[in-house]
């Protein structure tokens, strides 16, 4: 069976131009990974490493400049690729005079459900998100925890195969990351497959079962959950000790003679 | 890129190909205004009738404006009362031809109040010359041709098809009313008070109902 | 198509909610004063005057709504990352820009329609009695709408910058209304300034052809639709080539 995202060095480089000049900025350079199905795979990085990037490549939201990235085996721009991708963005936006029925109902019906699919859908991921008792609420009325389940809840309106997550836990309070996780838990044994990045490393190494760890573009490592479950500080060790051994490689590179 | 520039060049084609359906004729002239900045910025977001309208309110306030008096019918020797109104009227008319009540208004006003039939003359055949079947231009030509002549029952015979239209301004309606009262036609100049009467403009509503007073008690008098 | 449909609903309800009760309320206060002060102004052509400064102020609050909105709505969905919620389902980058246009045409509409039920109200009051060319302006103001609405979206999603946006689409209101004397020009002149003027009168769209307000008659009613049609169709195009190959 073929991975349900699979990047094969792959090299994103934004350009931008101002008054004849053209500035070039690095966001993923010879990027290959391969995450499988029921899978649920955490990116982890610096600001600007490229976690963003990875994931709007992924959704076809970006164009590469080399390489290849595949997702359920098709290019990332068919509607058959869409319908079976839900997507949560870092701090995403909602029409404040909605409520969250009907923001909901709009992302469902977005998404190409029938009348009767919303209605079995909906009940299923506002009991799912804890939304229940909030769902004629206006958007505008919604604490940040609450606005970040509406995000996840139209991720998952229309039952996507795979979920990717940017962020999805930013801001919010520890109760709500803990729902959190355990709906994204339950999504897994379902057979779900997750892609995730957080700034979170408890949470994701609670709920991941690979992580790569990306820096200025690059890959530099994809460790296993045996990699950091036998390791006393757990994943957040391993990520700095990586990170670091990175940045002294580098600066060795920098000062040895040629 | 071969799209885009095929779309480009059919933009390109298009608004050449319906550039032909604009016209040329009568460019606004605004040049003598006196509010340039005003009738250029109007123009500029097309609103080149509400530029007109806007002019005739000017036109209408300076002659209502106390630099002369407006019903001083015999002014000065070499003194101009109201000299703007006839370039008034013409940069009115530069912005839209077809604003009719315009022309008649600052003709009415040049040839029976003002005195200056010729500029009034100037104005109407301007307007002949873009409507050449406009019959009222012609008529109020002819009364003002009689009017110089001194031939009153003429000049108001002329205009007499077009007094009890409501698009006739109150002034050229009290001005005929006058001549009839002066040529003792005591029935139309009635008929023509009565009309008065619904004017728009509170003035000529007083004046035609002193007058309409005036008419009734000089019939009494007279025992008709 | 369903799909459009949803997406017009979604931007039509937001700009009802954000920004069409302000902008009628505006308009209305506006057409009251100004109703006031020409009435006892304008004296005899008060009905001539209250016509105009009302259609003025229509197509004005019209055209400015519709570069306003247009220039704006695509770089505040990217800003508010809202377009990565749209564009990650399935439907295709045409839909999503058709449906938003269509949203903010309905939007235009109900402006539209709002202002001249103020203005109508406003009419009646003075006696005015009802002529069929009211509409024909109204269309002709529509038309116009939709012209400028296609160029600004063309340009916001080129530019990248709103205010780009709106200065380029503004300015291609304001030299459309001149296309007349530009004509002119074309006619007075000979050699390099003709030429130069016969090339403008290429580049700019000729707003003046969709001047109904004077009435017009059929076959210059149809070219002006059709005109304003084809202008729309093309920058529409335009737009799409643009957001095609566009990365968010």
């Amino acid at each position: 069976m073929p991975p349900v995202i699979s990047f094969r060095e792959a090299t994103k480089v934004y350009s931008s131009s101002h008054l004849g000049r053209t500035t070039k900025k690095i966001g993923l350079i010879d990027f290959s990974l391969e995450v499988e199905k029921g899978e649920a795979f955490g990116l982890l990085g610096l600001n600007g490493s490229g976690k963003t990037t990875t994931f709007k490549l992924a959704l076809g939201l970006l164009a590469l400049n080399s390489g290849t990235v595949k997702v359920f085996d098709l290019p990332p721009s068919t509607r058959a690729f869409y319908s079976r991708v839900g997507y949560v963005p870092e701090l995403p936006y909602f029409h404040s005079f909605l409520t969250v029925e009907s923001c909901l109902k709009f992302y469902g019906r977005l998404s190409g459900l029938s009348n009767l699919e919303i209605k079995t859908n909906l009940e299923r991921v506002l009991w799912e998100t804890g939304l229940v008792t909030h769902k004629e609420k206006r958007i505008s009325e919604l604490s940040k925890g609450l606005s970040q389940r509406v995000a996840l809840a139209q991720a998952t309106i229309h039952n996507p195969d795979l979920l990717i997550l940017d962020e999805p836990m930013s801001g919010l309070d520890p109760l709500a990351i803990r729902d959190l996780r355990e709906y994204l838990s339950r999504l897994l044994e379902e057979g779900k497959t997750i892609f995730i990045s957080s700034h979170s490393i408890f949470e994701i190494e609670k709920l991941c079962h690979r992580v790569g760890v990306l820096k200025e573009g690059r890959l530099i490592r994809v460790l296993k959950r045996k990699d950091w479950s036998d390791s006393r500080g757990g994943l957040e060790e391993r990520f700095t000790e990586i990170v670091q051994n990175d940045r002294l490689t580098e600066a060795l590179l920098k000062t040895s003679p040629k | 890129m071969r799209y885009f520039l095929t779309l480009f060049l059919s933009l390109f084609l298009i608004n050449g190909f319906f550039s032909s359906l604009g016209t040329t004729e009568s460019l606004p002239d605004f040049s003598s205004s006196k509010h340039p900045v005003e009738i250029l910025t109007l123009l500029n977001l097309g609103l080149r009738r509400l530029a007109a309208d806007i002019a005739m309110v000017r036109l209408l306030i300076y002659y209502g404006s106390s630099e002369a008096m407006a019903d001083d019918l015999n002014p000065p020797q070499g003194v101009t009362l109201y000299p703007g109104i006839l370039p008034r009227a013409q940069e009115i008319l530069s912005l839209d031809p077809s604003f009719s009540y315009v022309r008649f208004y600052a003709a009415g006003a040049l040839a029976f109040n003002l005195g200056r039939p010729d500029e009034a003359i100037e104005l109407l055949r301007e307007g002949l010359i873009l409507d050449p079947d406009n019959s009222k231009y012609k008529a109020y030509i002819a009364a003002i041709a009689f009017s110089q002549k001194g031939d009153e029952r003429q000049a108001v015979e002329a205009l007499s098809p077009y007094l009890n239209s409501p698009k006739t301004p109150s002034m050229i309606k009290n001005v005929a009313a006058f001549i009839y009262l002066r040529l003792k036609k005591w029935p139309q100049a009635a008929e023509l008070y009565q009309e008065l009467l619904r004017s728009k403009d509170a003035g000529y509503r007083k004046e035609a109902k002193k007058m309409l007073e005036k008419i009734k008690k000089y019939h009494y008098l007279k025992g008709n | 198509m369903k799909t459009i449909w949803i997406l017009a609903v979604d931007s039509f309800l937001e700009n009802i909610w954000n920004r069409v009760f302000i902008l009628v309320a505006i308009f209305g206060g506006l057409l009251i004063y100004a109703s006031l002060l020409f009435g006892v102004l304008a004296v005899e052509e008060e009905l001539r005057v209250l016509m105009d400064s009302g259609l003025a102020l229509i197509e004005m609050v019209t055209l400015i709504a519709g570069i306003y909105f247009s220039a704006t709505m695509f770089l505040k969905e990217i800003e508010t990352k809202t377009i990565y919620l749209v564009l990650s389902r399935p439907l295709s980058r045409l839909e999503y820009l058709l449906g938003r246009v269509l949203g903010l045409i309905l939007s235009l509409l109900l402006i539209m329609v709002l202002m001249s039920f103020i203005h109508l109200i406003l009419l009646f009051v003075h006696h005015w009695s009802w002529r069929s060319s009211y509409l024909l302006s109204l269309a002709g103001i529509f038309l116009k709408a939709l012209m400028l609405v296609a160029a600004a979206v063309f340009f916001s999603l080129f530019s990248t910058s709103s205010i780009a946006a709106i200065v380029f689409s503004g300015s291609l209101w304001v030299l459309g209304n001149f296309t007349q004397e530009i004509r002119f020009l074309t006619q007075k002149e000979s050699g390099l300034p003709a030429l130069l003027s016969r090339l403008l009168l290429f580049l700019f769209p000729h707003f003046e052809i969709l001047n109904w307000q004077g009435g017009a008659n059929d076959t210059r009613v149809l070219m002006g639709a059709s005109y304003a049609a084809v202008y729309f169709l093309i920058f529409i195009a335009l737009s799409w080539l643009v957001l095609r190959a566009k990365e968010f």
